[in-house]
C-alpha cells in the first residue's frame, strides 16, 4: 500500500452541512478516516447518514462546509476522487432487464478495467454461477452481493457502504462481515461501513463515528469507546450516605444508584435504594473497600460487578432514541 | 464520454424498446400500401414520401422521440442507476450528452429503417420513377435534426421526473394539437412538436399553394436556437440535481 | 358496499398524482385547442361551414376528442397500476380481505370515471365554446351527446386493453406505448376494417350509425374486461 503525500486521512470533512429549508439534516459534521480503517458509522435510522455519505460521493451538494478525499477537495476533483472510489448508496443499483454479467460490463466499460475483473469480483461476491441469469430475479441479498461486486469493480482505495447487511439473512451478514474485514488486510482497501445496529459494527470496526440527529456526537477507536463503557462496581449497603462519606474519606468517589438511574431515566427504582455504584477496580481493591466498608460499622449485602454495555453508552450517547 | 456511450449500449441491446424504431415505418408503410396512388403529377416517390412521411413526421417522431428520451432516463429511475452511474469516476456533463445522443441514435435508426420500407413499398408497388436522392435524404435528415430540440425538451422533462407516465403525457398532449398548429403559418415554426413535419415535407410543400408554406430561414433559425435553449437548460439542471 | 369502498381507497391512493388536473387537461385542453383554431381561422371557418356551423363545430371536436380520449386512457390506466407498481404495493393491496374481482373492478370503474368526466367536460366545454363563437343558439344537443359519449363507449375495449397491461406488466413502458401506437392508429383509421376497435371511437362505419360501433365498443370492452380480471385472479402477485 503506497502511502498518501498530502494527507494520512482518507476523507476529511469539515463543518458539513446539509440543510433542506432550515432543517438541518446533517450538522457540522467533521469526519476523520484514515487509511486502512474499517470506519463504522453508526447512528439511528435518519439520523443523517445516507445524507452524508451522498454528499461524500457528490450525489448532493452540502449547503456548508467541505468534503476532502485522499488529501483534496471533492468539489474541484470529484472525478478523480470518483476513480478511487466504490459505492454501495442505501439499496443496491441494477438494470433489471440484464444479466449481473452484463450489469457489471455496463459499469466496467466506463471504468475501463479489464474484462477479467468482472470475473474476479464475482468470485469475490460468489456470484459466478448466477451471473447469466436477469437481475430482476435475483433475491435480495444476491442484489446486495452484486452491489458490493459494482463496488469493488474500479479496484477502489476506499469502499463505502451504506448499510451493506440491509435485508440480508445471518449467515449472508456474517458472509458480509468477513468479506468487508478481509479486504483491508488483503487489499489495503479502506471502508466506511454505515448501519444501524451497534453489534454489526462493533464487530468489524477499527474507528467508529457515531451520528444522531445529523450531528457526529463520537469518533474514536474502537478500543477507546469500548474503554468508555468498562464495568462498575455495585454495593447493597445498609446506609448510603453513610457508606458514601466512608469510601470518600479513602478517597473513592461513590455514587448513589438511585441518583445515577434517575438522572439517566428521570426514574428511581426501589431495588438502587440501597446501592452505591464505584469504579471497577481489582479483586484486592475491592476486599479493601469492603474491609473499609465493615469495619466502620455498614452492613454490606451484596458485591457485584455490573457491566454498562456497548449498548447502554450508545443509548446514552444518542439519547435513548428509538430504532436501534 | 465513449465509454459512457458504450456502457449505455449495454443497457440497450436487451430493452423492448429497441424494437420500436421499426413500428413507425411499419404503420406508415401500411398507409403507403392501402392509400391509392394519385397519378396526376410529379415523382411517384416523392408523392409516396408526402403519404407516408405525414403519420411519421406529424404523429410518431415526436411521440416517439418522448418514449426514447423517456426509456434511456427510466433505464436509471427505475432501478437505483443514477446513484451508481454518478457516482463513478464520470462527468454529469458527459452522462447526460450520452443519455442524448442515445435518444438521437434510436430515432437515426428509426429513420434508416423508414427510408427502408419507403423503399420497399416503392418496390412493391413497381415505381418506375428515379428515385431523388438529395431531396429524399433531405427530409429524412433535416426532420431528423428537427427532432433535436424536442428530444432536448423531453430529456429535461424525463430526468425531473422518476415517473415514466407524466413526461409520456405531457409529450402526448403537446403532439396531438399539432395538426391543428401545423396549419398555421404563424405559429408552426415556434412549435417543436411541429418541427419534423415542417422540415419533412418542405419541399412539396414549398411549391404549392399550401397552408404549409412559411419561411424557411425563419424555421431554422427557431430549431437551432431553441435547441440550444432547451439543452443547456436541460444540462444545468442534471448537473445541479440532487440525487 | 364492497365496491364503493374500494372506489374510496382507489381515490384516495391517485390523490397529488396530478390525475385531475390531467383529466381537465384532456376535457377542456380539446376545447382550447379547437378554440385556438377559430380563433386562428375564424373567417376561413366560417365561410366554410356557414350553411351548419354547429355540426362543424362538433366534427372538429369529435376529431380531435378521440385520440386525447385514447391516450387519455392510456396514461390513467397506467397511474391507476403504476401506484402499486413502483412500491410494490400489489402485494399489501391483495393481501388485504377483499376479492381480486372487485380490486380490479374497483380499477376499471375509476378509469371509466375519470374518462366520463373528462367526457363531461368536453361536453360543457363545447356549449360554452359554440356560444362563444355566436354560432347561434339552436344547439344541437343530440349531435353533441353522441359525440361526447358515444366516442367513450366506441373505446371501452382500448380501455379494457390498456388497464390490462398496465396491471399485468410492471414495466409501464410497453402498456404507455401501445397507447400512443393505438391513438395513432385511431387518427387514421379511416382505411381501417369496421371490425378493427381502433376505429370505432370515430363511429364511422359503413352503415353509417354510430350506434353500432358504441354498441360494439360496449359488448367487446366487456369481454376484454372480464378476461383481464379472470387474468388478475389467476396471476401470481410480486
Amino acid at each position: 500500500m503506497k502511502q498518501s503525500t498530502t494527507t494520512d486521512w482518507v476523507i476529511e470533512t469539515s463543518g458539513l452541512t446539509k440543510a433542506i429549508g432550515r432543517k438541518a439534516l446533517v450538522q457540522d459534521l467533521n469526519l476523520r478516516v484514515g487509511r486502512g480503517e474499517i470506519y463504522g458509522f453508526l447512528g439511528p435510522n435518519g439520523a443523517g447518514k445516507t445524507t452524508t455519505i451522498r454528499m461524500l460521493l457528490g450525489l448532493i451538494r452540502p449547503t456548508r462546509g467541505s468534503v476532502k478525499l485522499f488529501g483534496r477537495e471533492l468539489k474541484s476533483n470529484r472525478i478523480e476522487a470518483l476513480r478511487r472510489v466504490g459505492s454501495l448508496v442505501e439499496y443496491p443499483s441494477y438494470y433489471g432487464h440484464l444479466t449481473g454479467r452484463e450489469n457489471l460490463e455496463a459499469v466496467r466499460r466506463i471504468l475501463g478495467v479489464p474484462s477479467s475483473r468482472i470475473d474476479e469480483v464475482l468470485t469475490i461476491v460468489r456470484l459466478t454461477k448466477d451471473a447469466k441469469r436477469p437481475v430482476k430475479g435475483y433475491s435480495l441479498g444476491m442484489k446486495q452481493r452484486l452491489g458490493i461486486a459494482t463496488a469493488l469493480l474500479g479496484n477502489p482505495e476506499l469502499l463505502i457502504l451504506d448499510e451493506p447487511t440491509n435485508g440480508l439473512d445471518p449467515s449472508g451478514i456474517l458472509e458480509m462481515r468477513e468479506l468487508i474485514k478481509s479486504m483491508p488486510q488483503q487489499h489495503g482497501i479502506t471502508i466506511v461501513v454505515s448501519s444501524h445496529l451497534l453489534s454489526e459494527i462493533e464487530q468489524m470496526a477499527t474507528q467508529v463515528g457515531i451520528i444522531a440527529q445529523g450531528r457526529l456526537i463520537a469518533q474514536e477507536s474502537i478500543g477507546a469507546l469500548r474503554g468508555r463503557s468498562k464495568g462498575r462496581l455495585s454495593l447493597r449497603v445498609g446506609a448510603v450516605p453513610q457508606a458514601t462519606k466512608v469510601l470518600s474519606a479513602i478517597g473513592v468517589q461513590a455514587e448513589s444508584a438511585a441518583a445515577a438511574e434517575s438522572s439517566r431515566t428521570g426514574a428511581a427504582y426501589d431495588e438502587n435504594a440501597n446501592r452505591i455504584l464505584v469504579d471497577s477496580v481489582d479483586d484486592e481493591i475491592a476486599a479493601y473497600y469492603v474491609r473499609t466498608l465493615v469495619e466502620s460499622g455498614i452492613e454490606i449485602y451484596r458485591v457485584e460487578e455490573v457491566r454498562q454495555s456497548l449498548e447502554d453508552l450508545f443509548l446514552k450517547l444518542t439519547d435513548g432514541e428509538e430504532s436501534l | 464520454m465513449w465509454a459512457v456511450l458504450r456502457s449505455e449500449w449495454i443497457k440497450w441491446r436487451k430493452s423492448p424498446i429497441l424494437w420500436l424504431i421499426f413500428v413507425s415505418p411499419a404503420l406508415c408503410s401500411l398507409i403507403g400500401l392501402l392509400e391509392s396512388d394519385d397519378m396526376s403529377s410529379g415523382n411517384q416517390w416523392d408523392q409516396l414520401l408526402h403519404m407516408m412521411g405525414v403519420m411519421h413526421a406529424l404523429l410518431l417522431m415526436p411521440l416517439l422521440t418522448g418514449v426514447f428520451a423517456a426509456s434511456v432516463c427510466r433505464l436509471e429511475h427505475a432501478g437505483g442507476g443514477w446513484k451508481q452511474l454518478l457516482a463513478l469516476p464520470v462527468s454529469r456533463g458527459a452522462v447526460y450528452i450520452c443519455k442524448f445522443v442515445s435518444v438521437m441514435l434510436l430515432l437515426l435508426a428509426t429513420q434508416a429503417v423508414f427510408l427502408a420500407a419507403l423503399l420497399l413499398v416503392g418496390m412493391v408497388k413497381g415505381y418506375t420513377d428515379p428515385i431523388q436522392w438529395s431531396s429524399l435524404l433531405f427530409s429524412l435528415i433535416g426532420s431528423w435534426i428537427a427532432c433535436m430540440p424536442l428530444a432536448a425538451l423531453q430529456m429535461g422533462v424525463s430526468v425531473a421526473w422518476a415517473s415514466f407516465a407524466a413526461p409520456l403525457a405531457i409529450n402526448a398532449i403537446f403532439t396531438l394539437p399539432n395538426i391543428i398548429i401545423a396549419n398555421s403559418e404563424r405559429f408552426a415554426p415556434y412549435y417543436p412538436w411541429d418541427q419534423p413535419v415542417l422540415v419533412m415535407l418542405s419541399q412539396q410543400l414549398d411549391d404549392g399553394p399550401d397552408a404549409f408554406h412559411l419561411s424557411m430561414t425563419t424555421l431554422y433559425t427557431v430549431i437551432s436556437v431553441s435547441f440550444i435553449l432547451f439543452f443547456v437548460v436541460g444540462h444545468m439542471y442534471f448537473r445541479r440535481k440532487p440525487i | 358496499m364492497m365496491l364503493l369502498q374500494l372506489l374510496a381507497v382507489e381515490r384516495l391512493k391517485i390523490r397529488r398524482k396530478a390525475v385531475w388536473p390531467l383529466i381537465a387537461a384532456g376535457g377542456f385542453g380539446v376545447v382550447l385547442l379547437q378554440a385556438a383554431n377559430y380563433a386562428l381561422r375564424y373567417d376561413y371557418l366560417m365561410k366554410l361551414n356557414a350553411d351548419d356551423p354547429w355540426g362543424h363545430l362538433l366534427s372538429e371536436t369529435h376529431f380531435l376528442a378521440v385520440p386525447s380520449l385514447i391516450i387519455g386512457m392510456a396514461i390513467i390506466a397506467s397511474m391507476i397500476a403504476g401506484v402499486e407498481h413502483a412500491t410494490n404495493a400489489w402485494k399489501q393491496t391483495l393481501a388485504l380481505p377483499l376479492s381480486r374481482l372487485s380490486a380490479y373492478a374497483a380499477k376499471f370503474v375509476l378509469l371509466i370515471g375519470l374518462m366520463f368526466a373528462a367526457c363531461s367536460m368536453l361536453a360543457v366545454g363545447t356549449i360554452a365554446l359554440g356560444l362563444c363563437l355566436s354560432i347561434g343558439t339552436d344547439i344541437p344537443y343530440d349531435e353533441l351527446l353522441r359525440i361526447c359519449y358515444l366516442p367513450l363507449l366506441a373505446a371501452l375495449p382500448i380501455g379494457a386493453i390498456q388497464l390490462w397491461l398496465s396491471v399485468s406488466l410492471a414495466n409501464q413502458a410497453i402498456p404507455l406505448t401501445v397507447g400512443v401506437l393505438g391513438t395513432v392508429v385511431s387518427m387514421f383509421g379511416m382505411a381501417l376494417g369496421d371490425f378493427v376497435p381502433y376505429k370505432w371511437p370515430m363511429l364511422d362505419n359503413q352503415w353509417n350509425e354510430p350506434l353500432i360501433p358504441a354498441a360494439l365498443g360496449l359488448a367487446v370492452g366487456l369481454v376484454i374486461y372480464i378476461a383481464g380480471s379472470v387474468h388478475f385472479v389467476r396471476k401470481d402477485v410480486k
